[in-house]
């Protein structure tokens, strides 16, 4: 018995699809007059909703009784959620503890990493807006050091380059906070020259800091152009890690987890 | 190999090789198509993609912690990140499927089909109807349109991490879209009511 011929294949067809695919793999719009790539680009843009807690809600009602959708990672596990239904409630609240059990530890390192962590650099990765707050909070307080030992031209860098983080922070709350205390550190270091005549630092000022430009909406994939690849020798957007302790991506930067 | 896939591959080379800054800007530039690429594979549990947003976490420790090993081969960057992340899921999903066949004491109460007012309220979400009907492909169609679509990798990135040419990507999606099409309106109508 031999196996039933393979359609054949229409190349326009397959150039066709191939281009919707890059364009929806890139976030582009569908076009209008194609309702399932329409559903495609929709779906695409519901996974980029990072960081909402909300994004993706979709308990499904078990309608597949008698009937199983093929296996597979798209239904794998899709675990449901309210109705009285005891045997899957029991799954999905093991399956969750496994889970959390796999990579809880983990996780957790990155959830509490600061700037002098191990995890630190994963961390600024796994949550930019935490990692400017922790950032900023840094250098303001190295700063203040900075004042105290007289060393005047590095707290104005020190400054300058938290007024460049917080610049970029969007929780009102945390800059509001941290607003107050910068102008609180620029009160104190232009006080404290001023209690000096205006003598210099123990080190030469530095040149102005370029502001970073700050990202926006999610990231776009890795392969589109003008994707905003980081070009070698170029640290992140807003350059908050590189002049932190970061580790070296040997064996050892995870000693001890699981 | 484009100019954006240089790039990336000797962003990563430097990471390898135990340069912080590259290291830490590796993992933000690759850490959203990770958890987009979790979130499409697992999907939402109990309403939410809390999980695979934490499967893509720990997929981003492990490229982290491979990444002293990563070489470059003239493979894409992006067959030695998907390629682990895809083993991660993997066993993500086993440990779901797992606990599914736990014993019980007593026979479990017979479920009821009637969609409770959250699950109407919740009745359009795109991410439950696309799992519905992604899981009608075929594995490696499917892992295709979700590499292509939610990763947003190119045919030739797609084919690297799958073992696959870039025509017989082309192919394979053209195909699994065609089916897709075929199949969208009934089981959409279908999860939809």
């Amino acid at each position: 018995m031999t196996p039933p011929a393979p359609e054949p294949v229409d190349l326009a067809v397959v150039a066709a699809d191939d281009a919707l695919l890059d364009a929806l793999g890139r976030g582009a719009p569908a076009p209008a007059d194609d309702e399932f790539a329409g559903l495609l680009a929709a779906w695409r843009a519901e996974l980029s909703a990072a960081g909402d807690p909300d994004a993706g809600r979709s308990p499904a009602p078990d309608r597949g009784a008698g009937r199983s959708p093929a296996p597979g990672r798209a239904a794998g596990v899709s675990v449901q959620r309210p109705r009285p239904r005891p045997r899957r409630r029991v799954w999905a609240g093991a399956a969750a503890a496994a889970l959390i059990l796999l990579g809880g530890g983990l996780i957790a390192g990155t959830v509490t990493a600061t700037p002098h962590s191990p995890l630190w650099p994963l961390a600024a990765a796994v949550d930019p807006a935490r990692a400017d707050v922790l950032t900023a909070d840094n250098k303001l307080a190295d700063a203040r050091r900075a004042i105290a030992d007289g060393r005047y031209a590095d707290a104005q860098h020190l400054v300058d380059e938290a007024a460049a983080v917080v610049a970029r922070i969007r929780d009102p709350q945390q800059a509001t906070r941290l607003t107050a205390e910068l102008a609180d550190v620029r009160r104190k270091l232009s006080g404290a020259r001023s209690g000096t005549h205006g003598a210099p630092g123990p080190t030469p000022a530095p040149a102005p800091q370029p502001s970073a430009p700050v990202p926006s909406g999610p990231r776009p994939s890795p392969s589109a152009p003008g994707n905003g690849l980081p070009v070698p020798g170029v640290s992140l957007p807003g350059g908050i890690l590189p002049s932190l302790p970061l580790p070296t991506p040997s064996g050892g930067i995870l000693p001890g987890l699981p | 190999m484009t100019a954006a896939e240089a790039a990336e591959a000797e962003l990563a080379r430097r990471a390898a090789d135990g340069d912080r800054d590259a290291v830490a800007a590796l993992m933000a530039h690759i850490r959203p198509g990770i958890v987009r690429y979790c979130r499409a594979s697992l999907g939402p549990v109990a309403g939410a993609f809390t999980t695979a947003d934490d499967v893509a976490q720990e997929c981003c420790l492990a490229i982290l912690r491979a990444l002293p090993r990563y070489r470059d081969q003239g493979r894409p960057f992006a067959a030695f990140v998907y390629t682990i992340a895809a083993r991660r899921v993997t066993d993500a999903q086993r440990a779901a499927s797992g606990t599914r066949v736990a014993p019980a004491d007593k026979l479990p109460e017979p479920a009821d089909r009637a969609p409770g007012p959250e699950q109407r309220a919740v009745a359009g979400d795109l991410t439950r109807r696309l799992s519905r009907l992604l899981g009608y492909l075929p594995p490696a169609q499917r892992e295709i349109i979700v590499l292509r679509v939610a990763v947003g990798l190119p045919a030739e990135e797609t084919g690297a991490v799958l073992g696959m040419s870039a025509g017989a990507v082309r192919v394979a999606q053209s195909r699994a879209l065609a089916r897709l099409r075929r199949l969208a309106p009934a089981v959409l109508e279908e999860v939809r009511t």
